[in-house]
């Protein structure tokens, strides 16, 4: 939360154009926000424990059940495996980027932000037409008579987990190489100039100085698997149900409005403790980094 | 070595990202009803079953309206903020800044489920207001954080220069500030725009039949039957989210010639 706020209030002080009311300006932002979003939030909260009569029974069931903390863990367990292939696959990347020349840049930032622009719907669809039961590898496959009949590659946790990661995997490589852009090469060649070999300049300067930007990165990406459900939805089985995806069930289905909100706030309370957790992991690590 | 590996890595990986992209253009041409790729042909039938649906064709309109309006709340609101929580001193200024970064950080199910609640209990849900007002809250954070972000490194001894050559607030705010922050509002704006055109969980849950938005039948379609229409429909978001990319940086490129 601490990035957030980071990004969003500066520190530094002093104006020219400083007006007493300046402050004020931030006021319609606060009403709006205050009725459209944070006053619903509350509702939430009041509904997970009024609904339909007062008290803790939609919570109880989702403690006693094992159901309910299953599709939990399950859905934690899926965006830590996403958060983790992410930095990964994307870490090299970074790197990569660093030594590009401006023209290989731009097209690598346009190969890295053409997915972003395509937007979710449309790059799951794809996965879709390509593996779905009248998907592109099937139709192949049969019409070169090498299956029968299609074979089911969607419907399983691995194209799941493809898939969310072939999704968020710019949502860290964009902050990752804000972070990384910025490290001075200098600081690299001086380690060399030391006589340290690359594997230890690569341990001991550069991977320390380019944690900032994993963890933003890894923040983004595990708080945006978290409440994710449309792929996870569209792509995978009965044994790859999320909890967002229960969610969506209470009110399309069970019509459990009760519950549905009992899920919302337990994703909520759940979302903010890790971005807490990891808040204060990163400030640890950038604390012994300096 | 490691360079070489790490290049090889990366050009791999990009065409891996790209390629579902790829394809669904590629399907959208196809004059079967299969999917298969490369297409036997080419042919705009699916464009034309999009063009020719009713209720694909007005989810599309109800995605833009939304859009729009979503963006025409977002943005003033949205600015003001950032230059109230940059210029000014209150109480409380780290709390606000905090709080108008909120949207972005909690899981938008969560948001979504609680607007419903919260516009049902007013009898809006179905209406497009209620996803309009639903997507200006989204979107609001990114104009706040983009605008925001140019604030601070702003060198405002420019601004100090002009009002000690006499200019007044208003002068000053027009000739100074307003063309250097202009591109980062309007970035901020259209990414704003994009956002709210893809969003897809909160318009499921607020919107109605009637008020539908692109994603929210995409969704259907999608659990539905995969035709290539979907593919179509698909194409032409990429086109206009390249359309509107591209016209933010011409007109960056432009306002930056003009700096000059």
């Amino acid at each position: 939360m601490s990035a957030v706020s980071a990004a969003v209030v500066p520190a530094q002080t002093g104006s020219a154009w400083l007006r007493p009311g300046a402050g004020w300006l931030v006021a319609p932002l606060v009403a709006f926000l205050g009725i459209v979003y944070f006053w619903p939030v509350l509702g939430l909260l009041a509904t997970s424990v009024t609904d339909p009569e007062l008290g803790l029974h939609h919570y109880q069931r989702f403690f006693e059940r094992p159901i309910f903390m299953q599709v939990l863990l399950r859905t934690f367990s899926l965006a830590g495996f996403v958060t983790v292939a992410v930095i990964l696959i994307g870490y090299p990347i970074t790197y990569a980027m660093r030594m590009a020349s401006p023209l290989a840049m731009k097209a690598i930032l346009f190969l890295i932000f053409l997915p972003f622009w395509a937007s979710v719907m449309v790059r799951t669809y794809g996965i879709m037409v390509i593996f779905g039961r009248d998907g592109i590898v099937n139709n192949m496959l049969m019409s070169a008579g090498m299956i029968d009949g299609p074979i089911a590659f969607m419907y399983n946790t691995w194209m799941v987990r493809i898939a969310m990661v072939q999704i968020m995997l710019p949502f860290l490589i964009l902050p990752l190489y804000s972070v990384t852009r910025n490290i001075d090469q200098s600081l690299l060649q001086a380690a060399k100039g030391l006589g340290a070999r690359p594997l230890m300049v690569f341990l001991r300067v550069y991977l320390p100085l380019s944690m900032p930007g994993i963890i933003a990165g890894a923040l983004i990406v595990f708080v945006l698997s978290l409440g994710f459900f449309i792929t996870p939805a569209l792509l995978g089985g009965r044994q790859d149900i999320m909890i967002s995806m229960l969610i969506l069930n209470q009110f399309e289905a069970q019509l459990n409005w009760g519950f549905g909100a009992t899920l919302s706030t337990v994703v909520l309370v759940v979302t903010m403790a890790a971005l807490l957790a990891l808040g204060r992991f990163a400030g640890n690590s950038t604390g012994a980094g300096r | 070595m490691t360079r070489r590996l790490c290049n090889g890595w990366t050009w791999l990986v990009l065409v891996l990202l790209n390629l579902p992209i790829v394809i669904v253009v590629a399907v959208s041409f196809t004059p079967t009803r299969y999917m298969t790729f490369p297409p036997p042909g080419f042919s705009l039938q699916w464009y034309a079953e999009f063009l020719s649906s009713r209720a694909w064709t007005a989810a599309a309109l109800n995605s833009f309206v939304v859009a729009l309006g979503a963006v025409a709340i977002a943005t003033p609101l949205g600015v003001a903020a950032a230059i109230g929580l940059v210029r000014g001193r209150f109480l409380g200024r780290h709390v606000v800044g905090l709080l108008s970064g909120t949207p972005m950080v909690v899981p938008t199910i969560v948001a979504a489920v609680a607007m419903y609640f919260f516009f049902a209990s007013v009898g809006m849900v179905g209406t497009r207001l209620s996803v309009i007002l639903g997507h200006a809250a989204l979107v609001m954070p990114v104009v706040v954080v983009s605008v925001t972000a140019v604030l601070v490194d702003f060198d405002e001894d420019l601004e100090r220069a002009a009002r000690n050559l006499g200019a007044n607030r208003i002068r000053t705010f027009y000739h100074i500030t307003w063309p250097l922050i202009r591109p980062a509002i309007l970035s901020g704006m259209l990414f704003a725009f994009l956002m709210s055109f893809d969003e897809l969980t909160v318009a499921l849950f607020i919107s109605g039949v009637e008020s539908q938005t692109l994603p929210v039948r995409m969704w259907s379609a999608m659990r539905d039957e995969l035709t290539p229409t979907i593919a179509a429909v698909s194409t032409l978001l990429i086109l206009m989210s390249v359309v509107v990319i591209v016209a933010a940086q011409l007109a960056q490129w432009l306002n930056e010639r003009k700096l000059k």
